[in-house]
């Protein structure tokens, strides 16, 4: 837990482009530190996509700056950025399984391609992730031979594979399964104890997947930007 | 069978095209009307204020020749008496000098002055400086002013009168330094040798403005014998100007050629306390209106014109007076237009806005034809498509029953037909045919169409231990539209396992029933809704009536043969016989663990039970658990579960039962290797015992329990522990998988391995739940175990 005090995420007036709901430009403040959750309330699943990609490096701000481990994205190349981005965990669902590949190869290829670990050990560790996520083990169909909820699972396991050091969620699905809450609070919690850094976006703060999570810092994205608010 | 592939569609393009342009043209005529009412009004309300406009304008023309005039007349009936007064006054002093004439010209004056109203004062002057005034005094008399100068001497003389001409006193006024000659009536007469109007000056005795006329008079020789002069208070004519009524601002006044005042519409336009000071001109008045009117006739010259100053229409009339000789004199009247024609905007504004109420009243009532036109549109509208939608479902019925009427009936390609028809006629995502078995545990799918794929599949199977509302339902004999199927109980065992993979809610359900006793199931799910619903259920259900009619018409085994699932299912070889492809897979998979870890599988084998049926109850959450059943006494609901699972497992046979935690774990194995499916039927029956157990126990108390099982086929580790008798323990192999399939199955369901499907699928019912990898057998099947064939 004694990890450096700065932000593993730092969002330092980033604007979003143009948003669907909203005809003003955007101003994000946002610092996430190590070893903390944050969730941010974002009704436009657009928005929220634009968000994601903000931060992990897929888009680049129309102003401002987007810096993760301390370093701007927009001041390395696209292959640097790629392998920066290992170390960041999505849990998504859009564009993350390709047509040509099953689903348990799209979960484990960035952690092969990525890392040296040994295949055994990492299947070991999705096995393990997957049976937490309430799956028996990694979907071997491709996604569409594999039933939503295991695909909505197997996104879970992706995210979390490989003890990322930042993991951003965003994933409406997973906010309707009520199944996954405790799941979910128990794979950040660990993902916690290890000191990585969650940031959890969801389209309401009362949806069933979120209710269980111990956030740091809870946000709304307005108008104004992101506006902190208090949990009921 | 004829296939309907009609569409929901209207006429054809053309047709289509006229329809919309009369839609078009309907929905725009009123606007269009409010559009040409709104242009009519405007070009109406321009027209009236255009020509009330000129009409005022000519009035007002009309209105300033007439004030011209009245000024005119006023100033002749005002001036022309003192000009009469003083031709008498020089015919009484006969050219002589003052002291020659005075008295008789005194005399003439004090008689004729009461008379002559606008005249105050008469002055008689000659070139010697002698003088004489007759003024009006405070007292209504009139006094006069002698100054005599000949012999060199200077005497002033003032003889007082009252006002019945009675002299009150004589006075002298030796500081008097009056010189008449400096004067300037007596200087322009002098000079101009003919009458001369002054111009307006501060009266020197009555410190009153007013004007002079004088006449010189000269002797034979011509020389200047005397001077004649009256004094014309102006008072009168500056109240008489200020009276006039011109608009509502206008002002009228008299002025020179140079634009110097002589009348003003004012009684102090000129500063009494300045007796030297000279009328001023029209630019030094302080008004910037008369300043630009100055400034512009200037250059212009007089006349009527309108003139445009600071965004202001001014009417400017400037006639010249020529009633009196000698003396130029223009009557200037100055008016705003809109004093004239303002009531013209007025009136048009007022017009205007209650034209605007007008166009309100017209557009409200408009829009309100438009909005009932719309909705007569959309109920014409509504009304031609539960009409289309009617007769595409009596067309596809009578396809259906045309189909229905051959040699085949409804079955082969006859009944994919159907399906299909029927999803067309019911604009539905899938329909489905399903068949009931005799005992009716179990639906079979005799035929499905996706409209999505457009393909056909069967052989999906329904069991009754796994959709129990649903079976119950369709008992009753009644349809079902479940509009979320997820929230109606009778269908929510349905959405869970069946509909909400594909990402259906809505489903049609039309038992086919014969003889009063169900015999199938039509299912259309997800009809389309609203207007082009109508007549589905009627339709269903006659379609459900022709099905049964042609299913209990059909062989009993003509089913089984036209069913290519049902058929696999029939036909599933025994599996006592040989070990499934999945369990040799899983030990070639077990040897090579082992050799990594530098064993061998016959090292094990002592240890180990191969083919053992391995079955894990998952029990609920302790929390559920613990209350006190009111049935129950004192026992906890736990308790029950456990007394009522441990008196079905010792009825099952099953040689192996432990508690572990919340799991309980059930096995069977014997040392011949040809058991292995009279085992797994022991777990299989046990697992399905204990589920249906336990729904039970679920109804009788009306709560939810969390419980989930598995079943697995595979070796197992047993150790002994030395008691006595010894007691085994099983661990490992197929107890962990089953673990595992137990933990992540769906509530309340039966989770399956490969290996226990093959094993089990020719005496029991399953339906696949995805296939994975697992580190203990690599990729695997996973089932749900519905019940028995």
């Amino acid at each position: 837990m004694a990890q450096s005090a700065r932000s593993i995420l730092s969002l330092q007036a980033a604007t979003l482009g143009e948003r669907q709901l909203s005809t003003t430009t955007t101003r994000i403040d946002l610092e996430l530190p190590r070893s903390g959750a944050t969730l941010v309330q974002v009704d436009d699943e657009i928005d929220a996509v634009a968000l994601v990609d903000l931060c992990i490096g897929l888009a680049m701000p129309t102003d401002g700056h987007v810096r993760f481990l301390g370093v701007d994205w927009q001041a390395r190349g696209a292959r640097e950025r790629l392998m920066r981005r290992r170390r960041i965990g999505t849990v998504v669902q859009t564009h993350v399984w390709p047509a040509h590949m099953s689903v348990l190869e799209s979960v484990l290829v960035a952690r092969f391609y990525h890392f040296d670990r040994p295949r055994e050990e990492v299947i070991g560790e999705a096995t393990a992730l997957a049976r937490l996520f309430g799956l028996p083990g990694l979907p071997v169909g491709r996604r569409e031979t594999t039933p939503h909820r295991a695909l909505v699972r197997a996104a879970c396991v992706r995210g979390f594979l490989g003890a990322p050091d930042l993991i951003v969620v965003q994933d409406q699905t997973l906010e309707a399964t009520a199944d996954l809450a405790v799941p979910m609070a128990q794979a950040i919690a660990e993902a916690l104890d290890r000191g990585a850094t969650v940031l959890w976006i969801v389209e309401s703060l009362a949806a069933e997947a979120a209710r269980f999570v111990a956030a740091d810092q809870v946000f709304r994205l307005g108008d104004q930007g992101l506006v902190q608010v208090r949990r009921r | 069978m004829t296939r309907v592939m009609a569409v929901f569609s209207g006429a054809g393009r053309s047709g289509r095209g006229e329809a919309s342009w009369r839609t078009w043209l309907r929905r725009s005529l009123p606007v269009i009307g409010v559009v040409a009412v709104v242009l009519l009004i405007s070009v109406i309300a321009f027209y009236v204020y255009d020509s009330n406009r000129r009409g005022a304008i000519v009035l007002s023309n009309d209105l300033i020749t007439a004030i011209d005039r009245r000024v005119e007349v006023q100033m002749h009936a005002y001036l022309s008496p003192a000009q009469q007064f003083l031709e008498l006054a020089g015919a009484a002093a006969q050219g002589r000098d003052v002291a020659e004439g005075g008295p008789e010209a005194e005399r003439f004056a004090l008689n004729a002055l009461p008379t002559v109203g606008p005249v105050t004062g008469f002055s008689y002057a000659d070139p010697e400086g002698n003088f004489q005034f007759i003024v009006r005094n405070e007292q209504g008399g009139y006094d006069t002013k002698t100054i005599d100068v000949r012999d060199g001497n200077r005497r002033v003389t003032w003889v007082r009168r009252d006002a019945a001409g009675k002299v009150t006193a004589t006075e002298t006024d030796p500081a008097d330094t009056f010189d008449p000659r400096t004067r300037p009536w007596y200087q322009g007469a002098e000079k101009s040798k003919k009458p001369f109007w002054t111009s307006t000056y501060l009266f020197f005795t009555v410190k009153k403005p007013g004007i002079s006329l004088a006449i010189p008079s000269y002797d034979a020789d011509g020389k200047l014998a005397n001077v004649l002069s009256v004094d014309i208070e102006l008072a009168t004519l500056c109240t008489f100007l200020k009276q006039l009524g011109i608009g509502v601002s206008g002002k009228a006044l008299i002025i020179d050629k140079q634009g110097r005042v002589v009348a003003y519409p004012s009684d102090d336009w000129l500063p009494a306390d300045r007796p030297d000071v000279t009328s001023p001109l029209l630019d030094e008045l302080g008004d910037p209106i008369l300043t630009r009117v100055y400034n512009r006739l200037r250059v212009e010259g007089f006349g009527r014109q309108v003139l445009d100053i600071d965004q202001r229409r001014i009417i400017v009339s400037s006639e010249p007076v020529k009633m009196l000789s000698g003396h130029d004199w223009v009557v200037l009247i100055v008016v705003p237009e809109t004093d004239f024609v303002g009531f013209v905007v007025d009136s048009g504004w007022a017009a205007l806005f209650m034209s605007l109420i007008v166009v309100l009243l017209v557009a409200g009532l408009t829009g309100l034809m438009a909005w009932r036109s719309v909705l007569a549109d959309r109920r014409a509208s509504a009304a031609a498509t539960r009409q289309q939608a009617l007769e595409l479902r009596t067309q596809a019925f009578v396809d259906l029953a045309q189909g229905a009427a051959t040699a085949d009936g409804l079955a082969g390609e006859n009944l994919q037909g159907a399906t299909e028809s029927a999803a067309t006629a019911c604009d539905a995502k899938r329909v489905a045919i399903w068949r009931l078995t005799s005992d009716r545990r179990m639906l079979t799918c005799e035929d499905c169409f996706d409209r999505t794929v457009d393909d056909h599949t069967a052989g999906l199977e329904f069991h009754r231990d796994e959709m129990p509302h649903l079976f119950a339902a369709l008992d009753k004999g009644a349809p079902i539209d479940a509009t979320d199927a997820g929230r109606d109980r009778r269908t929510s065992e349905l959405f869970t396992s069946y509909l909400e993979p594909l990402g259906i809610s809505r489903v049609y359900l039309a038992p086919i029933v014969a003889a009063g006793q169900p015999i199938g199931l039509l299912s259309v799910e997800d009809p389309r809704q609203g207007d082009r619903a109508a007549g589905l259920a009627a339709f269903c259900d006659a379609l459900s009536i022709l099905l049964a009619l042609r299913f209990t018409a059909a062989a009993p085994g003509a089913l089984a043969t036209s069913s290519p699932a049902l058929a696999a299912a029939v036909m599933a070889p025994p599996a006592e016989e040989r070990p499934p492809d999945s369990f040799l897979q899983r030990q070639a998979r077990l040897e090579r663990t082992l050799l990594q870890q530098g064993a061998v599988l016959e090292d094990v084998r002592e240890a180990s039970i191969d083919r053992a049926a391995v079955g894990v109850i998952k029990l609920p959450a302790w929390t559920s658990v613990a209350q006190r059943p009111s049935d129950g006494g004192q026992r906890t609901a736990m308790d029950q579960i456990v007394h009522e699972l441990r008196l079905s497992i010792e009825r099952s046979g099953a040689t192996y039962a432990a508690l572990l935690d919340d799991q309980i774990v059930v096995a069977a194995f014997s040392p011949e290797a040809d058991s292995i499916g009279e085992n797994a039927r022991c777990v299989a029956t046990a697992m399905l015992a204990l589920r249906d157990r336990l729904i039970e126990f679920e109804d009788q108390w009306s709560t939810s329990l969390d419980f989930r099982l598995a079943i697995d086929i595979g070796t197992v580790m047993v150790s002994t522990v030395g008691t006595e008798p010894p007691t085994r323990s099983l661990w490992g192999g197929a107890l962990g998988v089953a673990k595992v399939l137990a933990a992540t199955a769906g509530r309340r369901s039966v989770a399956a391995s490969e290996t226990a499907y093959e094993v089990l699928s020719g005496d029991f019912l399953f339906r696949p739940r995805g296939s994975y990898f697992l580190p203990e057998t690599g990729t695997m099947r996973t089932f749900v175990m519905v019940g028995r064939t």
